[in-house]
C-alpha cells in the first residue's frame, strides 16, 4: 500500500527568511536554484518548490526572498541544512547547503511565471533563474491521484507491525492494484515518502545553555520497524537522554501540504561546551516498511547536518563563578541537628535543584571552620527531564564534628550561574546557619571545665625509662639445630640396633651349644685323659663328669638337675638319640655318679673305665639323628 | 657549637652505662619539643652501644614528631624488628604513612598478614622449644615410655623447628629506609643514566644489591632501580 507523492494544486506566496548571523567572511562562490517538481499539474494538485542555496566559503544568508506568485498558495515549508568538507588545492573547502521545500497550491489554472529566489551573501545579490510552470483545469492534470486527507486514524490499518498505525487511515483507492501493497513489496519508498529530519530548538545559544536535539522519522507508508540508529557524535557538547520511546505513537504532520506520520525517534538535551561554530553531523537510522503480507523494504535514511551558533558568556561574571553554572538554579542549605554534643556529627546538607546541566554544576564548598572537622562531602544526583528541559537536584551532605564545646557559624554560602533566558548572572546564598556543640554525656558540666576538647589521635608517645640493652635469647641456627636434628634419632637408632642384636644372640644360644656341643664335650675328655695320665683322677672324673653333663644339656637344651634317669633316657630319646645311645647315656653318667660319690674306688682302672664309658656314650649319642629340642 | 655535645659525646663513647645520660638529655629535648636536637642525643646513645626496641621506639617518635620522616621509619621499624608486637611502633608508623609522600600501591613491604605473623613469630624461643621438645620426645621414645606423647612431641617440635626456620627466613629480608628528602631512580648504577622515578623520605624498600655506590632497591609494588646508597639505611 505505498503511495505516491499527493499532488495538489496550490498557490504559494513568498516569504523572506533572515538566517544565520552577520556574515564577516567572504563568500567565494554561491549557487541559488529553485524548481518546481512538476511543469505542468492540474488545479488540484500540490507543486513543492525546491530552492537550493550553497555557499562554497565561509558566508552566510543575510537575506532570501524566495520566487513569489500571487496565483499560489503556500501550504507549508521544511529546511534543510548540510555541509561538506574537501581538501583542495587552496586548503579546505567548505560549502554549505541549504534547501527549502515550499508546498504549493495553485489558485488558477493558467501558465505562470514565478520571481527568481534571490540570496543575499556577503552583501551581493545571488539569483535563480525564473520558475514556470502550466497549471491545467482540477481533474485535467498528469497525475489524477486524489489528494490524502489529513489525520490522524488507526481502524484502516490491519497490518501495521509493532504498533505503527496507518498514516493514511482515510486513504481512498489510488487505482493501483490494492493487493500490491499487501502481497508485494511495490517500488522501494522514495526520500519524500519517508525522510529523517533532526533538529534544534534553537540555532543559537549560550555556552553551557542547553538546547534540544530532536530525531523524527516523517513518512507516508506504512513502516513496519526502524533500527540501527546511528546518532553523531556530538563533538562539543555534554549530552543527557531525554527520551528515547521504545513504543513511537506517531503525530500527523502536514509538510508541504502533505500529511506525514512523525515519529520520534530521539531526543536529547545537549549543553555546548565550547563557544563557536559546533556542527552537530547527520543521524542515520534504517527503517523497514510493508505489513504482514507485504514484505515491504528496508531503506536507510539520514538527516541533514546541523549548525549550531555558541555564544561565549557574557562579561560581568561574579566572583567565584564557575562556566558550567548555566541554566535556573536555586540553593537551599540546612543543619540537622543543630546542637550535638562534642564528637557527634552533624550534617550540613547543601541542595541545588534547577534547570541545566546538573552533572557540571560546582556546588558551593564550605570554607573551614576552626574547632569543627568537616568530613569530604558527599554527592548524590537526581537528574529530572521535564518535557524539553533537563535538570534535577544535587543534594551534597558534609559531616561536622564539633571539636570543642561552643558555637560555631556557619557562613552564608553562594551559587552564582547564569541565567540564559533572562541573559544575565544570578546568584543564590544560602541563610548563615549555626551550629551548637554542647559537653558531652560525660562531662561534669559544661561550665565546669570550661568545655571540652576533642583530641586527634597523634602519635604515641615517649617511653619512660627506656631499657637500653637488651640480651634476646640467641637463635638456634646453623650446625647447633643440625647437631640437634640429627643426634636423638642418631641415637636412637644406634640403642634399637644393639638391642636387637644382644635378642638375635640371646634367641640363638642354644642352637650354638647344641652345634658345639660335641666338640666341648671331646675338648673336656681329652683334658680328663691328660689328668688321668698325670695322676690327678679325681680331676680327670670331675672333667669327665663336665663334659657328659655338659654335652647332655646341650643336646637336650635342659638342664639335668631335677630328671630322674629315666626322665633323661626318655628325653634323649624324644630328641632323636637312639635306645643303645640313650641307654649308654644313662649308664655313663651313673657311673660319673658312682665316681663322685665314691671318689678313689676302683684304682687308675676305674678312672680309665669310666672315660671310656664317657666317650663312648658321647659318640653314641653324636651318631644319633637329632631333632631340635623341644 | 650545637653540634659540639654530640662530637664529644660520640668521641668519648662512654659504653652504654653513659648512654643513659645521653637517653635523659634526649628526653629533656623532646619535653622541650626541640626533636631535632633529641634525636641527635638518642643517636648518641645508640652510638654509645645501647641497643634496645625501647630506645629504637623513642628514636623514631622523636623523629616523627620533629618531620624526619625518613629517620622515624628507619627507627620505628628496627623497633619492630626487636619487638614485632609493638602496638604503639606500628600506630606511630600508621600515622607516618598517612604523610608519606610516595603512596606505592599494593600493600607495604612486610605488611601482609602472613609476613606480619612471620615477623612476630620469636624464632630464637621457637628454635629452642624445637630442641628441647624433640630431644625430650627421642628420650621417651629410647625408654618406651609414652610412645604416642613421644611421636606427638616430636611433632610439634617438628612444627616449631619449620615456623622458626621460617621466621628467619622473614627476618633475613633486607630491608631499608629512604632518609633522603627524595631520591632518583636510576636504571642502573651509574649517576649518567636517566632517572626512572623518585621515590621520598621514609618509603621501605627491600635492599637486593649494591654496586659501585649504588643500592638496588625494589618497592612494594615491584618496581625496581638504583639509587646511592647513602640514601638508604638497612633495618
Amino acid at each position: 500500500m505505498t503511495a505516491r507523492p499527493t499532488l495538489r494544486l496550490a498557490l504559494g506566496a513568498a516569504l523572506l527568511a533572515a538566517v544565520g548571523v552577520a556574515s564577516h567572511a567572504r563568500a567565494d562562490q554561491v549557487d541559488v536554484t529553485a524548481q518546481l517538481d512538476q511543469d505542468v499539474a492540474g488545479a488540484d494538485q500540490t507543486l513543492t518548490l525546491t530552492v537550493n542555496i550553497t555557499i562554497h566559503g565561509n558566508g552566510d544568508i543575510e537575506r532570501l526572498q524566495f520566487p513569489q506568485s500571487s496565483h499560489f498558495k503556500e501550504l507549508g515549508r521544511t529546511q534543510s541544512q548540510q555541509s561538506s568538507f574537501s581538501l583542495g588545492p587552496q586548503g579546505m573547502d567548505v560549502s554549505r547547503s541549504t534547501v527549502y521545500r515550499i508546498s504549493l497550491q495553485p489558485k488558477d489554472p493558467g501558465e505562470y511565471n514565478l520571481t527568481p529566489a534571490v540570496a543575499v551573501v556577503g552583501g551581493k545579490s545571488y539569483r535563480s533563474g525564473p520558475v514556470h510552470v502550466k497549471i491545467l483545469a482540477a481533474g485535467q492534470g498528469p497525475s489524477p491521484a486524489p489528494r490524502r486527507q489529513q489525520g490522524q486514524g488507526q481502524g484502516n490499518n490491519p497490518f501495521g507491525m509493532f504498533g505503527f498505525p496507518n498514516p493514511f487511515p482515510d486513504s481512498p483507492d489510488d487505482g493501483q492494484d490494492p493487493f500490491q501493497g499487501l502481497f508485494g513489496g511495490g517500488k522501494p519508498p522514495s526520500g519524500q515518502d519517508i525522510f529523517l529530519a533532526a533538529g534544534l530548538d534553537h540555532h543559537q545559544a549560550y555556552l553551557g545553555q542547553q538546547v534540544t536535539y530532536s530525531v523524527r522519522l516523517y513518512t507516508r507508508v506504512d513502516v513496519s520497524e526502524f533500527d540501527g540508529l546511528k546518532l553523531p557524535g556530538f563533538d562539543g557538547f555534554w549530552g543527557e537522554d531525554l527520551e528515547t520511546p521504545t513504543h513511537p505513537i506517531p503525530t500527523v504532520q502536514e509538510v508541504g501540504g502533505v500529511p506525514y506520520q512523525v515519529y520520534l525517534v530521539k531526543k536529547k538535551a545537549l549543553f555546548p561546551s565550547k563557544a563557536g561554530q559546533l556542527t552537530i553531523e547527520p543521524a542515520e537510522v534504517d527503517v523497514g516498511t510493508g505489513g504482514i503480507f507485504n514484505r515491504g523494504h528496508k531503506v536507510h535514511r539520514a538527516s541533514g547536518a546541523i549548525v549550531l551558533t555558541v555564544l561565549p558568556l557574557p562579561a560581568g561574571s561574579p566572583p567565584g563563578f564557575s562556566t558550567s553554572n548555566v541554566g535556573q538554579w536555586s540553593l537551599q542549605a540546612s543543619l540537622r541537628p543543630a546542637s550535638v554534643p562534642v564528637g557527634e556529627p552533624a550534617t550540613l546538607t547543601l541542595i541545588t535543584q534547577g534547570v541545566g546541566n546538573l552533572h557540571a554544576v560546582t556546588a558551593p564548598m564550605l570554607p573551614p571552620i576552626p574547632g569543627l572537622r568537616a568530613y569530604d562531602p558527599t554527592s548524590q544526583d537526581k537528574t529530572t527531564a521535564n518535557g524539553d528541559h533537563f535538570g534535577g537536584t544535587r543534594k551534597v551532605e558534609i559531616v561536622l564534628i564539633g571539636q570543642r564545646t561552643g558555637t560555631f557559624d556557619i557562613p552564608s554560602l553562594s551559587f552564582s550561574f547564569f541565567d540564559p533566558a533572562a541573559k544575565t548572572y544570578q546568584t543564590q546564598r544560602t541563610p548563615p546557619l549555626q551550629l551548637l556543640v554542647t559537653a558531652g554525656a560525660g562531662a561534669a558540666g559544661e561550665g565546669a571545665a570550661g568545655g571540652q576538647n576533642v583530641l586527634e589521635a597523634s602519635f604515641r608517645p615517649l617511653r619512660t625509662a627506656p631499657e637500653l640493652s637488651e640480651t634476646p635469647l640467641p637463635a638456634l641456627r646453623g650446625k647447633p639445630i643440625w647437631f640437634t636434628l640429627g643426634t636423638p634419632p642418631l641415637l636412637l637408632a644406634l640403642l634399637w640396633s644393639a638391642k636387637e642384636l644382644r635378642r638375635r644372640r640371646r634367641d640363638s644360644a642354644p642352637a650354638v651349644r647344641m652345634r658345639h656341643a660335641y666338640r666341648v664335650a671331646r675338648k673336656r675328655i681329652k683334658t680328663a685323659r691328660g689328668l688321668l695320665a698325670g695322676a690327678s683322677p679325681n680331676q680327670a672324673l670331675e672333667e669327665l663328669t663336665a663334659a657328659l653333663v655338659g654335652y647332655l644339656e646341650d643336646r637336650a637344651g635342659t638342664k639335668l638337675a631335677g630328671l630322674s634317669h629315666t626322665d633323661l633316657a626318655e628325653r634323649l630319646r624324644q630328641i632323636g638319640a637312639t635306645d643303645e645311645a640313650a641307654k649308654a647315656a644313662v649308664a655313663a653318667l651313673e657311673a660319673c655318679e658312682a665316681h663322685r660319690y665314691a671318689p678313689g674306688a676302683g684304682g687308675p682302672e676305674a678312672g680309665q673305665d669310666l672315660l671310656s664309658r664317657v666317650e663312648w656314650a658321647v659318640d653314641a649319642l653324636e651318631r644319633s639323628e637329632w631333632r631340635k629340642a623341644a | 657549637m650545637i653540634a659540639a655535645p654530640f662530637i664529644l659525646a660520640l668521641l668519648a663513647s662512654p659504653g652504654p652505662a653513659g648512654a643513659a645520660a645521653f637517653v635523659k638529655q634526649a628526653e629533656q629535648a623532646y619535653l622541650a619539643r626541640d626533636y631535632a636536637t633529641a634525636e641527635k642525643w638518642y643517636a648518641a646513645a645508640i652510638n654509645a652501644g645501647a641497643d634496645s626496641a625501647d630506645l629504637e621506639y623513642d628514636f623514631g617518635t622523636a623523629a616523627a614528631q620533629g618531620g624526619d620522616m625518613g629517620q622515624a621509619v628507619l627507627h620505628l621499624e628496627r623497633a619492630l624488628k626487636r619487638s614485632p608486637w609493638d602496638a604503639d611502633a606500628r600506630e606511630n608508623l600508621s600515622r607516618i604513612r598517612e604523610k608519606r609522600v610516595d603512596k606505592v600501591v599494593g600493600q607495604d613491604l612486610g605488611d601482609n598478614p602472613l609476613q606480619r605473623l612471620l615477623h612476630g613469630l620469636p624464632a630464637a624461643g621457637l628454635s629452642w622449644g624445637f630442641a628441647i621438645l624433640w630431644v625430650l620426645a627421642f628420650v621417651l621414645l629410647a625408654f618406651r615410655r609414652a610412645r604416642g606423647l613421644a611421636i606427638a612431641g616430636a611433632l610439634i617440635a617438628l612444627g616449631c623447628g619449620g615456623l622458626a626456620w621460617a621466621a628467619e627466613r622473614a627476618d633475613a629480608i633486607p630491608f631499608g629506609v629512604v632518609t633522603a628528602k627524595v631520591a632518583e631512580v636510576r636504571a642502573g648504577p651509574d649517576p649518567k643514566l636517566p632517572t626512572s622515578f623518585e621515590i621520598h623520605e621514609g618509603l621501605k624498600v627491600v635492599l637486593e644489591d649494591r654496586e659501585d655506590g649504588y643500592v638496588r632497591v625494589r618497592l612494594a609494588n615491584g618496581l625496581e632501580g638504583w639509587i646511592e646508597a647513602p640514601l638508604v639505611e638497612g633495618i
